[in-house]
């Protein structure tokens, strides 16, 4: 894997956990962010929590959070749960995760549902942004989740994968019109796209995330330095603007 | 191409303000006379249109161009619509390799081109982007089953997003499934996609030099017969 040429880069998306074909251990998550020049990343589970699928995955989770400072914890839920808000509350209590991480597809929940709006507005009570899954798949479209920034008005909204392949547009402008909407750039396959949104929303609501390590995170940062914005810029996406919102909460 | 150490490229047209395959391949065929060892034309049509069998059987009777491409999304067909059966039976007829623009919700989901693929055993299909353009990569599943279940289908690597550990180049590759590591293709369906990104993704993916150099080079070489 080749190294990039910025260091003290910040991953706002990445994983670790097992779940179908996705075997995915911290270590190789760290090897991988080692390889690329990035010192801290997002770490987020693949099972939402606690998991009756994997029993174990809440505890893998923990653990990965406690043995590496190199993690920010992203508490992924389901809404519907009737454990996550006291979950969510206690792990921010004791400074474990230092955010929500919400799959609307895979949690089969509507992001402006009841549940979703109470844990959104319970996470932002607790200080905590939310990374939400958005993009080309039900449930996770831009404007869908642009509700629960309107409704939750306090709430920091993170739009992972800033609409995905087909839902760019749509993603820029939620964050154009909402204050409290930033953008990750995981997956979303198109450099110029970057450009465009850093033009119309202003470049530090612009965070760098990878998905790694299932998506190679050396390819992602190509994408940043690909996409047409000054050294600078490129430098705040990778490297400041994450970091700026995570102290500011 | 030259900044990137590309030799050749397999170039089609985009959809013609006109509407006008005729004219839009006649220009690719121009500049693939122009640039003979650079450039290697795909015939696109839409079946939906009269005429574009006999497009199709125009433009594949020149040297310059090496296989069919169609784009069920913007031409709004089903890749199993018969209108497009049509083509690929001009295909198999001509030897033909047929590039369907895949992923696509409603119209080319990988295992709608599987499907395709399965019914025209003699055709050579090529999935773009693998199939996959979900931000969730739940498309892989489906897109790993047509590759190992099919012979026929190849995919091509622009904008898959699952290249890292485990991920689906990797996969293709170490299953071997019918063949299935001289399946893979290089793409990087400029200029929509990054040739700087699309490249890393195959430089960077879990896989050996010999298998690399043959989604580079020689599985393309051999599948459009250059």
């Amino acid at each position: 894997m080749s190294k990039s040429e910025f260091t003290g880069i910040i991953d706002a998306h990445a994983h670790s956990d097992r779940k179908f074909s996705w075997q995915h251990s911290p270590e190789q998550l760290l090897n991988m962010m080692k390889e690329c020049g990035i010192v801290r990343s997002v770490l987020t589970s693949y099972w939402d929590l606690p998991s009756k699928a994997d029993p174990k995955a809440l505890q893998r989770f923990e653990t990965a959070l406690k043995n590496h400072d190199e993690f920010i914890g992203f508490l992924r839920l389901n809404p519907n749960d009737p454990v996550a808000e006291t979950l969510l509350a206690r792990m921010a209590g004791e400074k474990i995760v230092s955010g929500l991480k919400l799959n609307p597809m895979t949690s089969g929940v509507l992001p402006t549902s009841g549940n979703s709006l109470k844990l959104v507005a319970a996470s932002s009570e607790l200080g905590l942004p939310v990374l939400f899954h958005s993009g080309d798949d039900p449930f996770s479209n831009p404007l869908q989740i642009e509700k629960v920034a309107i409704d939750c008005p306090e709430a920091s909204i993170i739009m992972g994968h800033m609409g995905g392949f087909f839902y760019v547009e749509e993603a820029i402008r939620v964050a154009k019109r909402n204050s409290n909407v930033y953008l990750e750039t995981s997956v979303m396959p198109y450099p110029e796209m970057i450009r465009l949104a850093a033009k119309s929303i202003g470049v530090e609501k612009i965070f760098f995330g990878s998905d790694a390590p299932g998506v190679n995170s050396i390819v992602e940062i190509q994408k940043i330095i690909a996409s047409g914005l000054s050294k600078k810029e490129q430098e705040n996406i990778l490297c400041k603007n994450f970091l700026g919102l995570i102290s500011r909460s | 191409m030259n900044k990137f150490g590309i030799a050749r490229s397999i170039i089609s047209c985009f959809t013609p303000p006109d509407l006008s395959f005729e004219k839009a391949n006649t220009i690719i065929e121009k500049i693939t006379r122009e640039n003979r060892t650079r450039f290697f034309g795909v015939v696109r049509v839409d079946p939906r249109f009269d005429g574009a069998k006999r497009i199709l059987r125009k433009f594949l009777r020149k040297k310059s161009f090496v296989a069919v491409s169609l784009n069920p999304f913007e031409q709004a067909f089903k890749v199993g619509d018969p209108l497009a059966k049509e083509i690929y039976e001009l295909a198999e007829e001509f030897d033909c390799p047929v590039l369907l623009e895949s992923g696509f919700p409603i119209v080319s989901m990988p295992l709608q081109v599987s499907e395709v693929a399965k019914e025209f055993r003699k055709v050579d299909f090529i999935m773009t982007h693998s199939g996959q353009l979900m931000a969730s990569g739940q498309s892989e599943y489906d897109s790993l089953r047509a590759m190992l279940e099919n012979g026929n289908l190849y995919c091509d690597t622009s904008q898959i997003i699952l290249s890292g550990l485990g991920g689906f180049i990797e996969q293709v590759v170490r299953a071997n499934e019918k063949n299935s590591r001289d399946r893979v293709i290089f793409g990087s369906n400029s200029p929509m996609g990054d040739v700087s990104v699309e490249l890393l993704r195959v430089k960077s993916a879990n896989i050996g030099e010999i298998e690399r150099n043959r989604i580079f080079s020689e599985n393309a070489l051999k599948l459009f017969s250059l």
